[in-house]
């Protein structure tokens, strides 16, 4: 800026030598101030669009830099604050220190205070040991106190050499009997207490473990050998969520490599730990996410340099006007050029300076409501000296802009001339299209080197779009005007067509403002969807309830009427499998419910469903709980007999019935209420011992197995022998060894039959039948049906039905798969109170409600989506005031011309009709033409930047989706909005 | 030496369509001042935006001072647009900059040249009074009336002192009275100045301030008349001995499109080929039969804020008659027509159109009204133009019951038959008023209404239009308003009236 103000003349600016020179040149620049002073009102339009887009880009990078900030604040709050802590750790034997302890808890404060602001405290545990007849911990941690919540007692107040006080926090057992040593009172850590690297977790079946207040106290104790006994000492400083900010990880880990190597050489021993791992993945998570952001703070721009463009174009006529009575008078090029930038950037300026303000002011909202310290985060984007180049460069982009478009010549746009335009969107398509083709496109590039493309991508094709639309319009309008009809339509369709250059502009503006609104309206949408999509492919029913694997309660072990209580629900049996060397998950669910599952991608049919069955269901003896008798008769070798039972829950237990020898025996087991699948025959375990023990001796003879022949009344005699048994005329011809396990078992209906099943598609690539193993269990299956993706399952996976799949592995191998999980298709209105209640709380729930909840509820999520809301909404209110600027300046630019038309007979209602049609004309043009562009860059940015609202790699895959009740509630809110805006706008012209 | 040196100057448009220029070949001397006469279309104004550095000619040599306009760029076209070039534009009111008061208006092109301000608003006062205007320095152009803004205009046009003023029919939005007042000052301070002066216009009265006339017709100076010889119209004869002989002498001389020439008694003598004279005869006015009477006005006052500008006017006008409405500039003509097309409501007493008060169906119906700056569809060619009034008039009415005639046959009428596809944004001033015009006839009207509609034609031209309305009226029996101070038109009038200007109420 020059510097200038209205009242300033350029006259008093400079005298002298030079003085004329310099008058000439800041003259124009004195004229512009004045136009401005004189007429703001021709320049309030032009910034108020301007100032919107400004607003649009400024709550981007503030509201990038929130979602940032509050992802890493989530990131600390989960990982629980003894891992968020920043930790310096000494371990070691006193009398071996390279420096007094002293000396090390003043080198340990000073460094990580050099990391973090904050207060560390100090904390020291003993070795484990047994002090004053009493195996324990014995500790002490500064400031004891805030991390203790006592059950009895009192929490201590000394600890000197003379005596001691300390608190028993954890562990159970004696607690020494010292004169100097003195238990006060009984408690445990709290929560918040970053104290589990140093004490374990509160509660552990452990000696007592003793804290005094101080750290450095109980050092001082007069234990025997006291210098010679191990111990830590810890300083910690507890890093609250919010208390590190996402633009301070980079500087942090800088920070803590730093304090490592200068505690490194006081004594090597020493040690930092800091969260940085977390904190470094949530940062390229959390920027990922923000660089979306900047994709959609790119459209924002675009749509800011169209509206910029369109302005210019309505103000064309009263600036050529200025210039033309500014040429006559003599003014040179750079007069003019001075006169029009001063214009043009004093209006940019100011608009990006209110928009930048009133951007900030939204972030700051932003980031209430998302959680997030406003001040900081601004301090960090909007405000930041980044942030004002960013709007600085706004601001000269925008003013070049409306520089450019007043001298380029849009007129052309309605003739067959080629323009720089045309040339420009040429280029923009070629390098989208070169682009896509050499992959720079692809779906990890925002996390990737290419978010440079990607931020321009919507730029491309909306400019693309926008000329586009500008040269097909003119020949469009020209055939409507051919075409006939009310007189209002074909005088605005020909003067569309013959005279369209601002009016081009303006319906090319529309498909800017609409294509951006619809990209943000579909991309949120898609975003939304494959939030939904996620949780259901995350939890496929409305709970699934597992093993919880730190209590090891399975499914079998909680009452089926438990489950019944929850709702529709059905047994899972999940499993892993091996197919050459490569995992595949075994889903087997029943068949009759597969329809009722969540999260396919694309849902299998009912013929597809219908070919995993029929159901088949185990076949064998029923028998109740108790005693179970068998008499066999033996010829031959000994043989362990043991019964398979499945259990009525689905799980199977073993009833060992002995080691038999030739002869006739009774034999008994106790068995519980089910059904005996099979007669296993093993090798007797004391043989087995000893065969082992000649195999290691390489030595590997006939005479390490068994054989025999086992003679057995109904049913068994009627059953099959597999592994190494064969049934011949009702009696069991057995050869058993260590290697193998042998079966006698019913005719099961799975045998011989490949399971059919639904596989994903690189299975299904293998073959139609696949043999794989399942917890060493073989398993033949057809593939009936191909599904890209098995809802719970990431890889390959074949889902099956779970009776006939649990049911052929179960044949070869009992026990080997068993429903392991239950899924509450429909849950019932108690669902969610029984889930938290025993015993169902003694699983691992997962509700597809709270993964939906977590998913939508992740900062990074709602940022997007607020934002997204936020542009589509902006793109249509500056459509709206683009048409609504086209009306004015039309009307304004036109008056003679409608004053003539009246003259000459036309009635005000005509001419409102005339105006209002080609209101609605170039509207239409332009929504249509959105629509396209929209759709265009949606499909192209959805497809490329396939992260989901939270930044992570979604599974399965977004898909493109569309709001449709929102497009078209936006659609008719628009039209309804423009019909009232052009209607008021042309109401009273002319009178 | 001369000032200004064209030869053989040519400007074609476009594809060739449109030739302004046509071997022009004229000579001005320093401190001259040369009016120039020219029908619309003739090359008047592209002549001027040559000599002004805005058109490049398309063949020929054009020298200003000596310098060859063609061959200046950037900062020596500048230069010259700055020091040297004075110009008044004849849209004096879009000439001057709304936002600048009358004296950073004048002071404006010193300004622009790094001239100090106690200097240029010095040169700017003295300027201002000069023409009368010391008063209104602190004015915006709003808050002046057109003969200010001209005189403004004028002065910016000098203030920098310029060796070459150059006035685009300086007068033609300005009454007899104010436009003899500017031409004055025109000729006055160019004189003062010692700036070579050339003036496009159509108005006779500019050549009183002249020291020679030129006549420029078909893009090439046809004759000139100078006062050191008297006034007396000389035809040039141009290069190659082409000259143009005026169509009254050919009329007079029965020469259609052969001739023969001899020389006898010392000089040439053109006559007639037998077989192609053509017995023509010269145009008669045709004799008016006044009808009833078609439009009334009574007790008609109208005020816009404080300025009354119509006060108890009574009048009527018949059908069959041609009237004229004569007055200074703000004496309220523009006013009266707006009130008798229904687009303005007096403040008291009535209008009436056929015995009914105008409004937009009688207006559509029966009124037709020319503007003195007729905003024509720019979009539209002329013919598309004259279509859509007669559309327009023939919404809402059964086809056939309004009556009109085609749009070619009312272009012809107005001599712009060749023009008729053309666009009207292609068209010069002058002819976008006769497009104006065929629409006004072509309708047919019982009433048609005309502002200043000879404004920016030549005399010949006005002359015309003056017998097309006398014409429409004899054989329509419509009754033909025109508020005008042309003198060819006020001739032609069947009846006047004169309405005097009123001041602030």
């Amino acid at each position: 800026m020059l510097g200038l103000r209205p009242g300033d003349d350029p006259a008093n600016v400079s005298t002298g030598v030079g003085g004329a020179r310099l008058r000439s040149a800041l003259y124009p620049a004195y004229l512009a101030l004045v136009r401005l002073r004189d007429a703001p009102g021709r320049a309030l339009l032009v910034g108020l669009g301007i100032a919107t887009g400004a607003a649009m880009l400024a709550l981007a990078v503030g509201g990038s830099a929130a979602v940032r900030d509050r992802a890493v604040a989530e990131e600390l709050a989960r990982i629980g604050p003894s891992d968020s802590s920043l930790q310096v750790v000494w371990s070691g034997v006193p009398a071996q220190a390279a420096v007094p302890v002293a000396t090390l808890d003043a080198d340990a404060r000073r460094a990580l205070a050099s990391v973090v602001r904050g207060r560390p405290f100090g904390v020291s545990l003993f070795r484990q040991a047994q002090i004053g007849g009493a195996f324990v911990n014995l500790g002490g941690v500064d400031g004891l106190a805030r991390w203790v919540r006592l059950r009895s007692g009192r929490l201590p107040r000394r600890c000197t050499p003379q005596l001691c006080e300390v608190v028993v926090v954890a562990g159970t057992g004696a607690v020494p009997r010292l004169p100097f040593l003195r238990v006060v009172g009984r408690g445990r850590l709290t929560r918040d207490a970053p104290l589990r690297a140093f004490f374990g977790a509160p509660g552990a079946n452990r000696p007592p473990v003793l804290l005094a207040d101080g750290a450095l106290a109980v050092g001082r104790l007069p234990l025997p050998d006291a210098e010679l006994i191990a111990r830590t000492y810890g300083w910690v400083l507890p890093i609250a969520p919010g208390s590190v900010h996402d633009w301070e990880i980079p500087s942090l880990q800088h920070r803590v490599d730093a304090a490592g190597v200068r505690l490194g050489a006081v004594d090597p021993v020493f040690s930092v730990a800091a969260p940085l791992d977390e904190l470094v993945s949530v940062h390229a998570k959390a920027r990922v996410a923000g660089q979306r952001l900047l994709l959609v703070g790119g459209d924002v721009a675009v749509l800011l340099l169209a509206f910029a463009v369109l302005a210019a174009a309505r103000l064309r006529r009263d600036v050529d006007d200025a210039r033309r009575r500014l040429t006559w008078r003599g003014a040179g090029w750079s007069q003019l050029a001075t006169f029009t930038f001063v214009e043009s950037a004093v209006v940019a300026v100011v608009a990006v300076c209110v928009g930048w303000a009133l951007g900030a002011g939204l972030a700051a909202l932003l980031s209430r409501s998302l959680g997030a310290e406003a001040g900081p985060v601004l301090a960090h984007s909007v405000v930041s000296s980044r942030g004002f180049v960013l709007a600085a460069g706004l601001a000269l982009g925008a003013a070049a802009v409306v520089v450019a478009s007043l001298r380029a010549e849009i007129a052309s746009f309605g003739t067959r001339s080629v323009t720089t335009a045309d040339i420009a969107a040429l280029g923009a398509v070629g390098a989208v299209l070169l682009a896509v083709a050499r992959g720079d496109a692809n779906a990890d590039a925002v996390g990737g080197g290419a978010g440079a493309f990607l931020l321009l991508l919507p730029a491309l094709v909306v400019f693309a779009a926008a000329v586009a639309a500008a040269r097909l319009l003119a020949p469009a309008f020209r055939v409507l005007g051919r075409a006939g009809g009310p007189l209002p339509l074909r005088l605005a369709a020909v003067s569309l067509a013959r005279r369209g250059g601002a009016a081009l502009v303006a319906s090319a503006f529309l498909v800017v403002s609409v294509g951006v609104a619809l990209f943000a309206v579909s991309y949120r949408a898609t975003l939304e969807r494959g939030q939904r999509d996620q949780a259901a492919f995350a939890v496929p029913a409305d709970y699934v309830l597992a093993e919880d694997l730190e209590r090891l309660v399975t499914v079998q072990q909680v009452e089926p009427s438990a489950f019944a209580k929850l709702g529709d629900s059905t047994g899972v049996a999940r499993a892993t499998g091996d197919l050459r060397g490569r995992a595949v998950t075994l889903l087997g669910v029943p068949e009759r419910s597969l329809g009722a599952v969540r999260g396919w991608r694309d849902k299998p049919s009912a013929s597809e469903l219908r070919a995993l069955g029929p159901t088949a269901r185990l076949r064998g003896l029923e028998v109740q709980p108790g005693r179970f008798e068998l008499p066999v008769t033996v010829r031959g070798g000994p043989v362990t007999l043991a019964l398979n039972v499945r259990k009525p829950r689905g799980d199977f237990a073993v009833a060992p019935l002995g080691t038999v020898e030739t002869g006739a025996h009774v034999l008994h087991a106790r068995v519980p209420a089910g059904r005996v699948i099979a007669l296993r025959l093993s090798y007797p375990p004391i043989a087995a011992f000893l065969a082992g023990h000649r195999e290691s001796g390489t030595t590997l003879t006939v005479s390490n197995a068994s054989r025999g022949v086992l003679k057995l009344g109904p049913p068994f005699s009627a059953w099959i022998g597999t592994g190494g048994t064969r049934v011949i005329d009702g009696e069991a011809h057995y050869l058993v060894n260590r290697a193998a396990v042998s079966l006698l078992r019913p005719k099961q209906p799975t045998d011989g039959v490949p399971v059919p099943v639904l596989a994903t598609p690189s299975l299904a690539a293998l073959g139609d039948v696949l043999s794989l193993t399942v917890n060493d269990a073989p398993l033949t299956v057809r593939v009936v049906g191909v599904t890209p993706f098995v809802p719970s399952v990431s890889g390959d996976a074949i889902v099956a039905d779970r009776d006939r799949v649990v049911t052929a592995v179960n044949t070869a191998r009992p026990g080997a798969v068993v429903p392991n999980e239950v899924w509450v298709l429909r849950a019932s209105p108690d669902a969610p109170a029984l889930v938290q209640r025993d015993p169902l709380d003694r699983l691992a729930v997962t509700s597809h409600a709270e993964r939906l909840h977590e998913l939508r509820a992740d900062p990074l999520a709602r940022g997007t989506l607020v934002i997204l809301s936020i542009t589509a909404l902006v793109a249509l209110v500056l459509a709206l005031v683009g048409l609504l600027l086209t009306v004015v300046t039309d009307a304004r630019d036109e008056s003679g011309e409608l004053f003539d038309l009246r003259a000459q007979g036309a009635t005000p209602g005509e001419l409102r009709r005339y105006l209002r049609v080609r209101a609605a004309l170039v509207a239409i043009a332009g929504v249509a033409g959105g629509l396209v562009a929209g759709a265009i860059l949606v499909t192209l940015v959805s497809a490329v930047v396939s992260v989901t609202a939270g930044a992570t790699t979604p599974l399965p895959p977004l898909i493109v989706s569309l709001d449709w009740p929102l497009l078209a509630l936006g659609l008719v809110g628009f039209a309804l909005a423009a019909a009232a805006f052009v209607s008021g706008a042309t109401a009273r012209r002319p009178a | 030496m001369n000032a200004v040196e064209t030869l053989q100057l040519f400007r074609i448009y476009g594809d060739g369509r449109a030739v302004a220029l046509q071997g022009l070949t004229m000579n001005i001397e320093v401190g001259e001042v040369v009016v120039v006469f020219g029908p619309s279309g003739s090359g008047k104004s592209t002549l001027l935006r040559v000599l002004a550095g805005l058109d490049t000619p398309s063949a020929g040599h054009v020298t200003v001072f000596g310098d060859d306009l063609r061959e200046l760029r950037g900062r020596g076209l500048r230069e010259y647009r700055s020091r040297v070039l004075g110009y008044i534009d004849q849209h004096y009111a879009s000439a001057l900059a709304p936002e600048l008061r009358a004296r950073d208006f004048v002071a404006l092109q010193p300004a622009l040249l790094g001239t100090a301000r106690a200097e240029r608003h010095a040169r700017a006062d003295e300027l201002l009074e000069r023409v009368g205007l010391a008063d209104r320095r602190d004015a915006y152009p709003a808050e002046l009336s057109g003969g200010e803004q001209q005189r403004v205009a004028l002065a910016a046009a000098l203030a920098h002192g310029p060796r070459l003023l150059i006035a685009d029919e300086p007068t033609g939005e300005l009454d007899a009275a104010n436009a003899t007042t500017a031409y004055a000052l025109i000729g006055e301070l160019a004189r003062e100045q010692r700036a070579t002066t050339i003036v496009v216009s159509h108005d006779p009265q500019a050549a009183t301030i002249a020291d020679r006339v030129l006549h420029i017709r078909d893009g090439r100076v046809s004759a000139e008349s100078a006062v050191e010889r008297g006034h007396a119209e000389e035809i040039v004869l141009a290069r190659g001995g082409w000259l143009r002989l005026p169509e009254d002498l050919l009329r007079l001389g029965g020469v259609a499109d052969r001739a023969r020439a001899r020389v006898e008694d010392g000089g040439i003598v053109i006559s007639p080929v037998a077989a192609a004279a053509v017995a023509t005869e010269p145009e008669r006015r045709p004799i008016a039969r006044p009808g009833g009477v078609v439009a009334e006005v009574r007790g008609l006052t109208k005020a816009y804020g404080p300025r009354r500008v119509l006060d108890d006017v009574q009048a009527s006008f018949r059908g069959g008659c041609l009237t004229a409405v004569t007055g200074p500039s703000g004496s309220g003509k523009t006013t009266l027509l707006h009130v008798l097309a229904g687009l303005v409501s007096p403040d008291r007493g009535e209008a009436t159109v056929l015995g009914r008060i105008p409004d937009d169906e009688l207006r559509r119906s029966e009124i037709a009204l020319v503007a003195q700056d007729a905003h024509l569809i720019p979009f539209l060619s002329a013919r598309e133009n004259v279509a859509l009034v007669l559309e327009l008039r023939r919404a809402g009415h059964a086809p056939g019951t309004v009556p009109g005639t085609w749009p070619g046959e009312a272009l012809d009428a107005v001599g712009l038959g060749e023009l008729a596809d053309e666009l009207v944004s292609r068209l010069s001033t002058g002819e976008r008023q006769r497009v104006a015009l065929a629409r006004a006839i072509a309708s047919r009207p019982k009433l048609l209404l005309a502002d200043e509609p000879t404004a920016r034609l030549d005399e010949a031209n006005a002359r015309t239009i003056g017998s097309l309305f006398a014409q429409l009226a004899a054989d329509t029996g419509a009754a033909v308003v025109c508020a005008t101070h042309d003198p060819a038109l006020i001739d032609q009038a069947d009846a006047r009236l004169e309405l005097a200007p009123l001041g602030a109420g």
